[in-house]
């Protein structure tokens, strides 16, 4: 090859020579976010500031004037805090114990917590009434015998409902607080050992250094508690999320939904800020530890509650509600009948995650890229940006995107499942984003520059270097994106088009005729559905460990 | 001739490499040493293209490659690079390796068979091609890089400090391969290292850098007899004298 000129890039000093993938794609990527998730919550704010077709705050003066707003900040934040400070009390302490400790079957242990994700909180809330609905006689005892006004046993609380979200959301801090655990360097440990006792480094050195990973993850459950809308909706609870849902679909006043949503998302927004800085450029999951192995701390007598413990949790967040919803489907011939009853909601429901999830990885993978490329502004604005989606409640963006969509010229996208995509790839993006960029981060830069030093062509380096080196983080991000899009109901509840339901909506539809058989029957499957898939990418994830260390 | 004119680079407001002038002849070996921090790797990354300098000018054989305003990427300037850690792809076999770069040139599949056979050959690989990085010692690693970059014909071979992993015999050995290849083939290297004791058998010049500024140039046994400042003393005999200070050690850029 003969040099054939210099050629000039003009007044571009700031563009790094050796990119893998061109600025201008990730800029492609970064305007469908954009158009997809932020577009809407542009228009929902907007939308509040005008009343009769003139700005005005008269939404916002209502809100505050309004004395039941009061108590639903309290419902709602102490949801939150119930559930973020449940899931710190058993997720940490389980991810030091499969972390840190010799406990037995802590490998089998770690899959069967996972396993928890699979089961979307409606659905542990399914199971829960069916439960208690079984207890009724105990209840009736109560009430006949002690004179008691209500039910002992209910679920129809916020003590309910805080025990079912948080036996859902702790997987998120165990996963945090491991991650925290495999990165840290166990050398400063080590050091500590030789000059303290056991007890001692764990709470001067080590509770330290994971503590930005645990309020991280307690921060991330905060939010998620908050803008949950399924289980509140289910066990009627008086928070934000079911209040602005009312709003909307019941009283059809958008502008009242969305003004009522702001006190939320100020909360959510700031601990969304708070929640990077904590963070800064530490991982937020771990695909391979690069540092020496620590000393295992050995539990002796100590093991047989170790294990009670993890054992514990992972029947009440996985055994019981799925052996409750086999109890309450009951013969064979109910999965016929729900079969039957949901069969096109539970095919489209699968290629509607599928899809979703393969758009957020694509999408994710050029955003991330970019963000992990460009340090300074440029960078730090997109990654604050690509967060903010999370900071809003599903129902809110739900009402963002009929606001955006739902117009003469969109009907092709707004009455069709495209709307649907379009609604989880804006929930779902920033969990994704933020996988991937772990990644990345991982990536020595010498591994592309190694590729643009041979190869001319960024597609083709894109293809054989970039994506297979990115294959751990790709492949975790799309069963992430898959798991939360199979059970996602708060936006999609709003967006779908009429008759085109997805299966949780269907199943949230037949819930109002309580917990049935069919119920039952049509969770399992949905269990089923999003197990096989992910069961197959995990596989193929341990087998990409043959590369391990050398990423 | 690889010619550097004034050449300048920072980081945000910490200079790397401040005011470098240096020429680089056809086929010489040039070696530049420096401790920690100096600005080594920034100078090999601004010749390979890799980074834009702020100011000054790098020119190969007479035409400008970089300066503040062009930039030449660095696949048309023809210049290979051995990187630190090597930068070996997990996921390829060591044959993939070499026929990843020839794929580009637009050379029949026979042809590109046969490159792949005598680069393998030339490194003393070729009983290894279908194997992982993760299958080969550290000495086949090294080998693997340089086929990969040799395999694609650059004028200028940039090595940064590839060898600071090895123990002794291997470096030994890998230091002989690399001057076989020097003589057999129409390459200039320029090769980094923070270790003088690297350096001590070259018989070509070495450039010794010193908190981004060139200290000293030369041949080593002159510099050592004539050092000059008690900083290449100290660092050329591996001792630090009283009031000489290397760098401070701040992380390679």
């Amino acid at each position: 090859m003969v040099p054939t000129g210099p050629y000039r890039l003009g007044n571009c000093d700031k563009i790094k020579p050796m990119v893998v993938v061109p600025k201008y794609v990730s800029w492609i990527a970064i305007a469908l976010f954009a158009l997809a998730a932020l577009l809407p919550l542009i228009f929902m704010v907007a939308g509040s500031l005008v009343v009769d077709g003139r700005v005005s705050l008269s939404n916002y003066r209502t809100l505050l004037s309004d004395s039941g707003q009061r108590a639903l900040l309290f419902n709602s934040v102490l949801l939150a805090f119930g559930v973020a400070l449940g899931a710190c009390l058993i997720g940490a302490p389980l991810a030091f114990l499969l972390q840190r400790t010799d406990l037995v079957f802590k490998n089998y242990l770690r899959y069967a917590y996972l396993l928890t994700l699979l089961i979307p909180p409606y659905m542990s809330a399914v199971a829960w009434i069916h439960r208690l609905g079984r207890y009724q006689w105990l209840n009736q005892f109560f009430v006949n015998m002690l004179g008691k006004d209500e039910a002992v046993l209910s679920v129809y609380n916020l003590p309910a409902a805080i025990f079912v979200l948080t036996l859902y959301y702790f997987p998120f801090i165990t996963l945090m607080v491991e991650s925290g655990l495999q990165t840290m360097n166990h050398r400063l440990e080590e050091a500590g050992s030789l000059c303290a006792s056991p007890a001692t480094v764990l709470r001067r050195i080590t509770l330290p250094l994971i503590y930005p990973y645990l309020a991280s993850g307690a921060i991330f459950v905060f939010i998620f508690a908050i803008t949950e809308y399924g289980v509140p909706a289910l066990l009627g609870l008086n928070v934000y999320t079911v209040v602005i849902f009312a709003h909307f679909s019941a009283y059809y006043n958008e502008a009242a939904a969305t003004a009522s949503a702001m006190p939320l998302v100020a909360i959510t927004v700031t601990l969304v800020v708070l929640q990077r800085q904590l963070m800064g450029n530490r991982s937020y999951v771990t695909m391979e530890s690069h540092t020496a192995h620590p000393s295992r701390i050995r539990l002796g007598k100590w093991q047989g509650l170790g294990l009670t413990f993890s054992l514990c949790i992972i029947s009440l967040s996985v055994v019981v509600p799925i052996v409750d919803l086999l109890i309450g489907a009951g013969s064979l011939s109910t999965y016929q009948v729900a079969l039957k009853t949901a069969e096109r909601q539970i095919i489209s429901s699968f290629l509607l995650s599928a899809v979703a999830a393969t758009l957020i990885v694509i999408l994710a993978l050029f955003i991330a890229y970019f963000i992990e490329k460009s340090p300074g502004r440029g960078g730090s604005t997109i990654d604050l940006l690509t967060v903010l989606p999370f900071a809003f409640p599903a129902t809110v963006l739900g009402i963002g995107l009929i606001k955006t969509w739902n117009r003469p010229l969109t009907q092709f996208i707004y009455g069709t499942y495209g709307i649907i995509v379009i609604a989880l790839i804006a929930r779902f993006i920033p969990f994704t984003i933020r996988v991937i960029s772990s990644t990345l981060k991982s990536l020595s830069k010498n591994l592309e520059e190694a590729a643009g030093l041979s190869e001319p062509r960024w597609t083709r380096n894109f293809w054989k270097i970039l994506v297979p080196l990115s294959r751990p983080g790709l492949i975790a991000g799309w069963v992430i994106a898959f798991i939360l899009s199979s059970g996602e109901i708060g936006a999609t509840l709003l967006v779908a088009p009429p008759g085109e339901a997805t299966l949780p909506i269907r199943i949230h539809t037949l819930l109002h005729y309580g917990a049935s058989k069919i119920v039952c029957a049509l969770c399992v499957i949905a269990i089923i559905m999003t197990f096989l898939p992910v069961a197959i990418l995990v596989s193929c994830l341990r087998r990409l460990r043959k590369f391990e260390g050398y990423v | 001739m690889i010619e550097l004119k004034g050449i300048s680079k920072g980081y945000r407001t910490i200079p790397v490499v401040e005011n470098i002038s240096f020429e680089v002849y056809r086929r010489e070996f040039l070696s530049i040493l420096g401790p920690s921090g100096s600005g080594k790797t920034t100078l090999l990354r601004l010749i390979a293209g890799l980074e834009r300098p702020d100011s000054g000018e790098i020119t190969i054989d007479g035409l400008t490659v970089s300066s503040p305003h062009t930039m030449m990427a660095p696949l048309q300037r023809r210049v290979g690079m051995i990187f630190q850690d090597l930068a070996l792809w997990p996921h390829m076999t060591v044959v993939e390796h070499i026929e990843y770069g020839l794929r580009s040139k637009n050379i029949s599949r026979e042809a590109e068979r046969r490159k792949v056979e005598e680069t393998l050959r030339s490194v003393n690989l070729q009983e290894h091609g279908k194997r992982y990085p993760y299958e080969l010692s550290g000495g086949e690693k090294q080998r693997l890089a340089i086929a990969r970059t040799i395999s694609l014909e650059p004028r200028i071979l940039l090595l940064d400090e590839p060898l600071s992993s090895l123990d002794p015999l291997l470096k030994q050995a890998m230091q002989r391969l690399l001057c076989d290849l020097r003589e057999t083939r129409d390459i200039t290297c320029i090769y980094v290292t923070h270790d003088p004791r690297e350096v001590m058998n070259s018989v070509g010049r070495m450039i010794l850098l010193n908190k981004g500024k060139i200290e000293r140039q030369g041949f080593y046994e002159d510099i050592r007899r004539n050092p000059a400042s008690r900083f290449v003393e100290a660092f050329l005999m591996g001792t630090k004298k009283e009031g000489v200070e290397a760098s401070p050690d701040r992380s390679e850029t």
